[in-house]
Order: structure tokens, then C-alpha cells, then sequence
């Protein structure tokens, strides 16, 4: 398993990867849909990438929560497995 | 001013401010290919639109019936021309029965709206057609989406929330790459879900007599529906759906697309049963189409383009931007190379792509030019800096 700070970076770059960005664009707190003109099915696309390389399972209602790349922590933080 | 009002002028403002981003015209505006040039946007892969054959159809049709009867496809009977064809299509595909629809669009929603109960899981592959999202909001359903060909994924969302459709095309239509349908096959068969295979861009390239990649790997009998746009190798404008008997007797009255818009013109019928009996026949066509997809995807390979994942006379040019693609599309239509720009809603944002779409009857000379003027404009367009490319550099390392 990757250590935390491993596995931190790696949840930034599967975020940037689907978001098509580069991670000194994406600041910490930067919302993907309103600032980054994110659309709904590229949100999905974090939510299932983030599952696959973690192996957890995120219910698609914590969606809202994953707005930003600190929701995402947030809420892998949360899933069983982490 | 109303909401609605209001709401359309923000959205005509953001159009505007958008458009202007480009730094020129990607659509409306673009200059039109002339007679010399390449015009690499059509999906008429066996270049049937203007074969003699297709053609004579449609005219003799025209004059002999003008423009039909003009109603619902409700009401079309069984002696009409559009049922024979109808008939002709489910022999060619292997498949119990065929109901032929305005187009792909319409097959695609009418499909799922009449077969999908409200609140019923429909998964969707990421980048499957939109007219089979349509589909599932037109169903109520909801729609599950899988990470594009991932069936790991897709078992563990079926896992999650019970077994429903799986809805896919069989071959993609900006990124050039297959299904895999076997896989998908046995997964639906395990889960008890059934599949919804979208195979407009492989009907007529594939399998044989062209019937596609479904009846290419036997699997006919395994998929429950098959659907099409008959607006690319059939070179017409309408759409199928093959399916059970049952369900294409069902449909013509419960597809509300097939209820409540005039069905197929006899000439349309004429033009698409003479296209299904050249295409039936073209082996030649299909073995040019496959070379000449090849040559192209080697060449630009080596030019150093990133079009991965494409395995298919569908290629992608990626500079993944807007304004990238306006870019390159201006500097490749100066050159006579003309392919399709898509941008949102048509791709993912930041996933832009100019598509380069092969045909049949391109000549070496034709295929060399496309590659010399890909080739010239690689500075101009900033190749080494998109992103696509950089992911190639990547990969290599």
C-alpha cells in the first residue's frame, strides 16, 4: 500500500488526469465545475477512477461533497478501506 | 424579464464569449471544401452516398412514388416497401426481427424510453452516444455511467445497484476504439443484465457482408438489442433497432419518436435497400477501408501524434483545447485536409478533438497528402505542447 503523502499525490493526479489539467492548476480548494469548467460526467469519472486505484467504494451521493480536491480527501478519508 | 427569458440570454452571452475564444470560426464561417480538396468529415466509410446504384434507387423512387404517403410509421403496412427492407436487414444481421427508425438519434431514445421502467439502472459507458443518455432521461431511469470499456468498473456498479441495461456503442465515434464485447457479453450473462449495443459506425466496415462486430464474434443471439444511425456506411438518413419479435411489433406503437414523428420516404427505403445490397457485396470496399485506416494511424503515429486509443477508420487529432482545435482545423483546411471539429457537448471538456474520418476509395496519393499536411503543420499548431502529446512522451518513458 502507498504511504499517505504517496497516496495524496496520487488523488491529485487521478483529479488532474480526468479534469485534463495539470496539477500546479488545481489549488487546493479550487472548485472543478464553476472554476474549472468540470461537467457533471467528468465528476463521475474522479468518483470511479478513485475507486478502482483505492479499491473503496464511494456511494455517487457524496458527489456534492467532492466539489473541490480538499472534498475529495474529505471523503476518501471517510470510505472503509482507506 | 422572465426567468426563461432571462435564462436564454445568459446562455446566448456565454455562446457568444465562447465562440469569440476560438479565435475563428470552427463551424458557420469555415471555409468549404472545394472540389480538390479532402473531405475527411463524412462518415460514409464505403463511399456509397454517390454509388450509381444508391443513387438510380432513389431517383426511380422519387418518381415513382414522390414523397410517400407521409404519416407515422404506425400505419405503415405490411406490403410496403419500408417492411421488406425491414425483413432484408434482420436476414443480414442474424437478428429476430429489425424496426427501422427516422435515425440513429431516434432509435437510440425510442428504444430505452420504450423498454426501461422509470427508476431502473440503465449503465452507460462515459462515452457512449448521447442519444442513449437521452434515452434513460427520457425513461426516467437512471442513468449509472462506467468508466469507458471498463468492465471491472462495470461489475462493481452493478454489484451496487442491481442488474439493468447496459448501454454501449460497439465502435466509438470520436475516439476510434472498440467495445469489448466479449466481456461485456459475459458480465451482462453473470449480473443478469441485458445489453444495448449501439453499432452505427460498424455496420457495413465489419464482419461478414458487413453486418457488424456483433454477428462478426457470434454473439448474435447474446445481445439483446442492437441499434444503428444508417446516416454513415448506409449513406441514408434513418436508424434500427434489432431486437425479438415481440418487441419490434411493440415498439412502432410505444416509441414515441416512431408514434409521434413521420416515418422513413420511400426513396430513403429505395436509397438504403440498394445501399444494403452493395454493401452486402463489398469485401473489396472493406479490405481499401481497413488499409487505408491503417496507413493513416501508422503516418500519423510517425509524425508524432497522439491518437491513441484509436484502432479504426475513426482517428483522432487531440489538441484536447478549443481554441487547439480551431487552430489546427484553420491550418489543415489550408492545406485541402478537411475533418470534423468536436468540442462540447460532443466530447468532455479539455478533450477536444479534430476527427479525421477514412473512406474506402481514398487514393495512396490522397492518404500522402493528408499525412504531408499534417506533417507541415505541426509547429503552427503547437503539436509538442498538447497535452495528448505530452501523455505519449510520457508513456514512452
Amino acid at each position: 500500500m502507498l504511504t499517505t503523502d504517496a497516496r495524496q499525490i496520487r488523488i491529485t493526479e487521478i483529479v488532474c488526469d480526468r479534469l485534463e489539467l495539470e496539477p500546479e492548476e488545481l489549488a487546493e480548494t479550487d472548485r472543478f465545475v464553476e472554476e474549472h469548467g468540470a461537467d457533471s460526467l467528468a465528476l463521475i469519472g474522479v468518483l470511479a477512477a478513485l475507486e478502482k486505484e483505492f479499491k473503496v467504494t464511494i456511494d455517487q451521493s457524496e458527489m456534492p461533497r467532492m466539489a473541490h480536491l480538499a472534498g475529495v480527501r474529505e471523503v476518501l478519508s471517510e470510505t472503509k478501506g482507506w | 424579464m422572465s426567468g426563461e427569458l432571462s435564462y436564454l440570454q445568459d446562455r446566448l452571452k456565454a455562446w457568444g464569449i465562447r465562440q469569440a475564444s476560438w479565435g475563428g470560426p470552427l463551424y458557420r464561417g469555415r471555409a468549404t471544401p472545394g472540389p480538390t480538396d479532402l473531405a475527411l468529415m463524412s462518415n460514409d466509410y464505403l463511399a456509397l452516398g454517390g454509388h450509381p446504384a444508391v443513387l438510380d434507387a432513389q431517383i426511380a423512387s422519387l418518381r415513382a412514388h414522390g414523397n410517400g404517403a407521409l404519416m407515422s410509421g404506425a400505419f405503415t403496412g405490411d406490403t410496403d416497401p419500408l417492411r421488406h427492407l425491414e425483413t432484408d436487414l434482420a436476414d443480414w444481421l442474424d437478428a429476430p426481427a429489425v424496426m427501422l427508425c427516422q435515425s440513429g438519434w431516434a432509435a437510440n431514445v425510442g428504444l430505452v424510453q420504450a423498454i426501461c421502467p422509470p427508476g431502473r439502472p440503465v449503465y452507460v459507458d462515459e462515452l457512449a452516444h448521447a442519444s442513449l443518455w437521452e434515452g434513460i432521461a427520457a425513461a426516467k431511469a437512471v442513468a449509472r455511467p462506467f468508466l469507458h470499456n471498463d468492465t471491472e468498473n462495470l461489475e462493481r456498479l452493478i454489484r451496487q445497484y442491481g442488474p439493468g441495461l447496459i448501454a454501449f456503442d460497439t465502435l466509438y465515434s470520436v475516439t476510434g476504439d472498440f467495445c469489448p464485447l466479449l466481456d461485456l457479453t459475459t458480465l451482462a450473462a453473470r449480473t443478469g443484465c441485458e445489453l444495448v449495443a449501439d453499432e452505427s459506425h460498424t455496420l457495413g466496415v465489419l464482419g461478414h457482408r458487413g453486418a457488424g462486430l456483433v454477428p462478426s464474434l457470434g454473439l448474435t443471439g447474446r445481445i439483446a438489442y442492437r441499434t444503428a444511425s444508417l446516416a454513415k456506411a448506409f449513406a441514408g438518413r434513418a436508424g434500427l433497432i434489432a431486437c425479438a419479435k415481440e418487441t419490434a411489433n411493440y415498439l412502432p406503437y410505444h416509441s414515441l419518436g416512431a408514434v409521434f414523428s413521420s416515418t422513413l420516404l420511400p426513396h430513403d427505403v429505395a436509397g438504403l435497400a440498394a445501399a444494403l445490397r452493395v454493401m452486402s457485396d463489398a469485401d473489396d470496399r472493406r479490405k481499401r477501408l481497413d488499409d487505408n485506416a491503417r496507413v493513416l494511424r501508422e503516418g500519423l503515429t510517425e509524425l508524432g501524434y497522439n491518437i491513441t486509443p484509436s484502432e479504426s477508420q475513426i482517428i483522432p487529432l487531440q489538441p484536447g483545447t478549443e481554441h487547439g482545435v480551431r487552430v489546427l482545423q484553420q491550418a489543415l483546411d489550408a492545406r485541402g485536409v478537411f475533418g470534423a471539429a468536436f468540442v462540447p457537448p460532443s466530447v468532455p471538456n479539455r478533450r477536444c478533438v479534430q476527427r479525421l474520418s477514412v473512406h474506402s476509395e481514398l487514393t495512396a496519393a490522397d492518404l500522402d497528402r493528408v499525412l504531408a499536411g499534417c506533417a507541415a503543420v505541426r509547429d503552427e499548431v503547437g503539436l509538442a505542447t498538447w497535452k495528448s502529446t505530452r501523455r505519449l512522451a510520457a508513456a514512452h518513458h
